[in-house]
């Protein structure tokens, strides 16, 4: 290095620097971390889930069909449709008690109703759809939105949300509260959840715990990011 | 917030390791925690302006993350992160150049020459600086920014470059007499403040 290159470490060694970064700087830059962190496991679920999750959907479709085709030759072998009239369900008979008469039940209560109880003595295929729709209302009660703060208003926040008795399945869920269920480690145990505040953050509360009495609250920033357990 | 408890007293190796074994994104999670400090401070004396420090830890830990799967057991983690801060310090002022600061920036370095003509003249000549080391080759401004700019020793500059001491020391031999012709032909008022 010559003389005339000098003023060119002299330039470098006079620099300004940028002040220590604060220690709120910092635990921003570690919130974001685990916020990239939580993203990753999600798509990481997903990309494990995918693959199961086509093929759950293709088989619940392909013994849906099966079970009505199944039903309609079943019901059709034993004179349950009218022949005459193919839209007409007709009712079974007393004359005919036999065999028929419980699928003949079954069918006739699906029509008649659109129920929304499940049906035990057919427990192969049209319990399983309505019993998706029924839980589904159900569990929609427990998904509250009452915007309350957990840091102020925990009592009334508790005493307004509505949870379940005992554990929803977290497969009725939308796929982002499950996921989050599932990193919260409370899948088997999730009561319900609340859209509310934290100190004046949008946040969520997974309600969870054995019991109704015995349930403890996360709360976590979206996506899934665990802001406190009350 | 605190380190997870099941990880907190393992050091950056033991937690990249078990991300590499376990695929423990967790672990991950903390390891970068663990290096912010360490980027934080590198980014300080890279850069004047917060929000540039602030850019430059953000990208370098996103950097740790997307590559830790490539990390290599052998040389140490906080060496490895060194030289992603590196790369993204020449990354930046690229970037920073294109967004046209070496232009546009300079009103409001002269609006705070009014408060401090020093700080002023620092800033022009970090602008100038980072201008002239995007014009040599970039291992040698690696070099040269290890060695003045953070104040490492060759030999420091070495491991963090995967290079032989010497070869640290001839890069920034060559890298000089570059870097002092570019200087004068950007802002000839440093040049004839020291040549006068």
């Amino acid at each position: 290095m010559s003389e005339k290159d000098d003023f060119v470490e002299d330039l470098f060694r006079n620099l300004p620097k940028a002040p220590p970064m604060s220690e709120l700087d910092l635990k921003r830059h570690e919130k974001m971390i685990r916020s990239h962190i939580a993203e990753m496991k999600i798509d990481q679920a997903k990309k494990e889930g995918s693959i199961y999750g086509r093929f759950q959907t293709q088989f619940q479709l392909a013994a849906g069909f099966l079970v009505v085709v199944g039903g309609i030759s079943f019901a059709t072998s034993q004179g349950i449709f009218d022949s005459k009239d193919d839209l007409v369900i007709s009712m079974p008979t007393p004359e005919k008690p036999g065999s028929g008469s419980e699928a003949a039940e079954g069918v006739g209560q699906e029509n008649s109703e659109t129920s929304q109880t499940p049906k035990p003595k057919n427990p192969e295929g049209v319990e399983e759809f309505e019993s998706g729709a029924t839980n589904q209302s159900d569990i929609d009660k427990f998904i509250n939105n009452t915007g309350l703060d957990y840091l102020s208003d925990i009592q009334k926040a508790k005493q307004l949300v509505k949870i379940s008795s005992s554990p929803i399945s977290i497969s009725e869920l939308s796929q982002a509260y499950g996921k989050c269920a599932i990193e919260l480690g409370i899948n088997e145990e999730l009561l319900g959840i609340d859209k509310g505040k934290y100190d004046g953050t949008s946040v969520l509360a997974f309600y969870y715990g054995s019991s109704r009495s015995t349930a403890s609250i996360w709360i976590v920033e979206k996506p899934c990011i665990k802001l406190e357990n009350l | 917030m605190t380190p997870l408890s099941k990880y907190e007293d393992l050091n950056e190796e033991e937690l990249m390791r078990l991300y590499q074994d376990e695929n423990d994104l967790d672990a991950l999670g903390e390891m970068a925690i663990l290096l912010l400090p360490k980027l934080a401070s590198i980014a300080r004396k890279r850069f004047s302006d917060k929000n540039l420090v602030d850019e430059a830890v953000q990208e370098a830990w996103i950097k740790v993350i997307k590559n830790a799967k490539s990390f290599q057991f052998g040389s140490k983690v906080k060496t490895w992160a060194y030289q992603i801060v590196n790369n993204t310090y020449l990354d930046l002022i690229r970037r920073e150049s294109t967004r046209g600061y070496l232009s546009d920036d300079l009103a409001p370095l002269e609006n705070k020459a009014d408060n401090s003509a020093e700080f002023a003249e620092n800033s022009v000549n970090s602008i100038t600086l980072n201008a002239a080391l995007l014009k040599i080759p970039r291992d040698q401004a690696e070099a040269v920014v290890l060695i003045f700019q953070d104040g490492c020793t060759y030999e420091e500059a070495g491991k963090i470059l995967d290079v032989p001491a010497g070869t640290v020391k001839s890069r920034v031999n060559r890298a000089m007499p570059l870097l002092a012709e570019i200087l004068r032909e950007l802002d000839p008022r440093t040049w004839n403040q020291k040549h006068a």
